[in-house]
């Protein structure tokens, strides 16, 4: 057996430090950290050179829709996370529910983004409207993409559980892993996006 | 609570008889992103139970971000 590779029995029974998901998984997501730090770090310096047009920009975007948009992925990240602690303990049918729970508030995400978009846009912005709106699409569009590779590993995953005799309980982590990291980035880009003063 | 301290020009904004200055609400909004963000990283990606590689990879990553968005903020006022 792949050392990568646990079964969901060998999981209840190891205590030792352990690696939560695949090796490769999470050097993806701590590169993929370190990317997406960069272009903050870019988008902090631009807003420092021209605060005040960043701010006006800023107060266009509806802290609500983020608000909504928040809970959802932290809900959304809760129930993968259940999902994985019940996939654990052996309660398969569990954890199909909650990781179904999870990819539905994924989705929802994207349907309100899209309305987001759509509102902005069709008020008359262009998507090159000043600096600002330049690093918003970026930002949210990039993260869109993720959010939605993120389902389709989330389904991959659910088409392990219900097709193996024998679930890799680390492939099941890896996905967790990738859908926790679109949670903690979408964070990320709420604060410095909409609510920073 | 982010939230709530970036709500200072927002539709639900609130009022305080001693408004807090920005670089105090913005240095508030980072901490606590960074705090959420340590609390998934832990809790959620079960980060707290991989070996101590894992934990300083990601706990250096999330001190190096703070620092460098604060620092460059603080840097352009």
């Amino acid at each position: 057996m792949n050392t990568d590779q646990m079964t969901f029995n060998d999981a209840i029974t190891n205590e030792k430090p352990r690696l939560p998901g695949q090796s490769a998984m999470l050097f993806f997501v701590i590169g993929d950290l370190w990317i997406f730090s960069c272009y903050f770090a870019c988008y902090i310096y631009d807003r420092g050179q021209n605060v005040e047009t960043y701010l006006a920009s800023q107060q266009t975007l509806s802290q609500g829709i983020g608000v909504i948009n928040t809970i959802l992925l932290l809900t959304s990240s809760l129930f993968v996370a259940l999902s994985v602690h019940a996939a654990r303990t052996g309660s398969t049918p569990k954890a199909n529910r909650l990781l179904i729970l999870g990819g539905a508030c994924g989705i929802g995400f994207l349907l309100i983004k899209a309305v987001e978009w759509y509102i902005k846009i069709s008020s008359g912005l262009p998507i090159g409207t000043g600096e600002f709106f330049l690093y918003y699409f970026m930002f949210t569009g990039l993260h869109f993409l993720h959010v939605t590779l993120g389902l389709i590993i989330l389904s991959l995953v659910y088409h392990n559980v219900n097709t193996s005799t024998n679930p890799d309980i680390t492939l099941f982590e890896s996905g967790a892993t990738y859908w926790h990291m679109v949670d903690l980035l979408w964070i990320l880009i709420f604060a410095l996006l909409y609510l920073l003063a | 609570m982010t939230w709530w301290l970036g709500n200072s020009r927002g539709e639900f904004s609130y009022n305080f008889s001693n408004p807090i200055p920005d670089y105090a609400l913005s240095a508030g909004i980072m901490l606590i992103a960074a705090i959420k963000v340590r609390l998934i990283i832990w809790h959620f990606m079960e980060v707290k139970e991989g070996p101590i590689w894992l934990r300083w990879s990601f706990d250096v990553w999330l001190c190096m971000l703070t620092t460098i968005i604060l620092g460059l903020y603080y840097y352009s006022l």
